[in-house]
């Protein structure tokens, strides 16, 4: 028996050392592990997604492989609701190798904006749930969740109409007419251009409807709009006391109609 | 005469037990103390993992330095297989189902080790069959001598 004994043991100080050995570089060379994610690049696609395309650097400072990474992250609006879901797999990042990826999510603007109009004015938060897991070493699996918040610019913040301005005009054919002029101001706080068309109707006080006009406007990113929407009215056209309905419209989203009185 | 007989073995003098009892506490606290210093950047982490350790090796080299000096009695053994089980108990106790959740900053970590504790429970369980087999093979050559 002396003989299966003394394998035994050499057998189990020869796997304790082993063991020992392994933990414990793979948990001191695991603060050598880094990750950076930077800001997002936001671009809008064509069919009105919204790309934010998180740069992610990975630095594999420590003594083993690191395997099966994983990026997962969810952004949720104010109300809780998921918007989006983003992944990123890499299978493999070698001991002392530095990666670069880059994390995508899309947003569509249509939906979202549709759904939530309030999104549209106000200003808000979002909540970005990221989960990142790895196996280290082959044996140790690590997860790291954390949460972050994405403010959310309102392409429309403040959207105002003030009371419509009327001003007669006489053109060189003696022909008179009005050019009525709709006081308008918003700030463009998001991330994106907007651009479209302004839809405006009058109506008398008896609903009917008296004129319509198309108004193209356009706001760049993080800047105020400040313009009149104006547009000619023939004399008889005009009225004295009525409403106007307006409604914007874009390549991704549509917003009104809002009511502006007339003669009040 | 300061050796008495185990068997066909010499049982070494209570000097001798003594001082390979020390040789081996010393040279198990000098192994802890190099691999603390490289664990101590987890003791940011994990609340309490440096007692925890500190716990572990103070009652591992009590073990050993006792199941030194009783070489060549029964006790040894009994001491070995405490060892055994001893590590099997801080293993099973410490690290649980295998999985811990730590917290640090706004970040939640999750570190799933069962493989390894896997691992380290089969080894323990190994060292433990071979503490049993120690004590057999002693109870064994007991016997022999008490019928020749």
């Amino acid at each position: 028996m002396k003989v299966p004994i003394r394998m035994i043991t050499v057998a189990t100080s020869f796997t304790w050392i082993l063991l020992i050995i392994f933990s414990v570089s793979a948990i001191y060379s695991m603060k050598d592990i880094r990750m950076d994610v930077g800001k997002p690049k936001t671009n809008i696609t064509p069919d009105n997604y919204l790309m934010l395309d998180f740069p992610i650097g990975i630095v594999n400072g420590a003594y083993y492989n690191l395997n099966d990474f994983n990026i997962s992250t969810e952004i949720h609006d104010a109300k809780e609701g998921a918007l989006t879901r983003g992944f990123t797999f890499i299978p493999s990042i070698g001991k002392g190798e530095t990666l670069n990826a880059t994390h995508e999510m899309r947003i569509n603007l249509t939906d979202m904006l549709q759904t939530r109009q309030d999104l549209l004015v106000e200003d808000s938060e979002f909540r970005i749930s990221t989960n990142v897991s790895m196996k280290a070493a082959e044996l140790i699996s690590l997860k790291v969740s954390s949460n972050l918040t994405l403010p959310w610019g309102a392409p429309l913040y403040n959207l105002t109409f003030a009371a419509p301005k009327f001003t007669i005009h006489t053109a060189p054919n003696s022909t008179t007419y009005y050019t009525v002029a709709i006081p308008t101001t918003f700030e463009n706080h998001a991330f994106f251009d907007i651009a479209g068309t302004v839809h405006l109707s009058m109506y008398d006080n008896r609903n009917v409807l008296k004129n319509t006009a198309e108004i193209i406007f356009k706001a760049q990113q993080q800047s105020s709009f400040k313009e009149n929407l104006q547009f000619d009215v023939p004399l008889a056209g005009i009225i004295s006391s009525g409403y106007f309905k307006v409604a914007l419209s874009t390549p991704f989203l549509d917003y009104g109609p809002l009511v502006i009185p007339i003669g009040e | 005469m300061s050796e008495k007989y185990i068997g066909q073995k010499k049982k070494p003098s209570i000097l001798r037990r003594a001082l390979k009892a020390t040789i081996k506490g010393v040279i198990l606290y000098a192994v802890y103390f190099v691999l603390s210093q490289f664990l101590a950047p987890l003791s940011e982490f994990v609340p309490g993992f440096q007692q925890i350790i500190e716990t572990f090796v103070t009652v591992y080299i009590i073990l050993v330095i006792i199941a030194e000096l009783t070489f060549g009695s029964i006790l040894q053994h009994f001491f070995n297989g405490a060892k055994a089980l001893f590590v099997i108990a801080y293993i099973m106790v410490w690290l649980g189902t295998g999985t811990f959740n730590l917290a640090f900053q706004n970040l939640n970590f999750v570190v799933d080790i069962r493989m390894f504790l896997t691992i380290a429970m089969m080894v323990s369980l190994l060292g433990l069959a071979k503490s049993v087999l120690q004590t057999i093979d002693y109870v064994n050559e007991k016997a022999e001598i008490a019928l020749t």
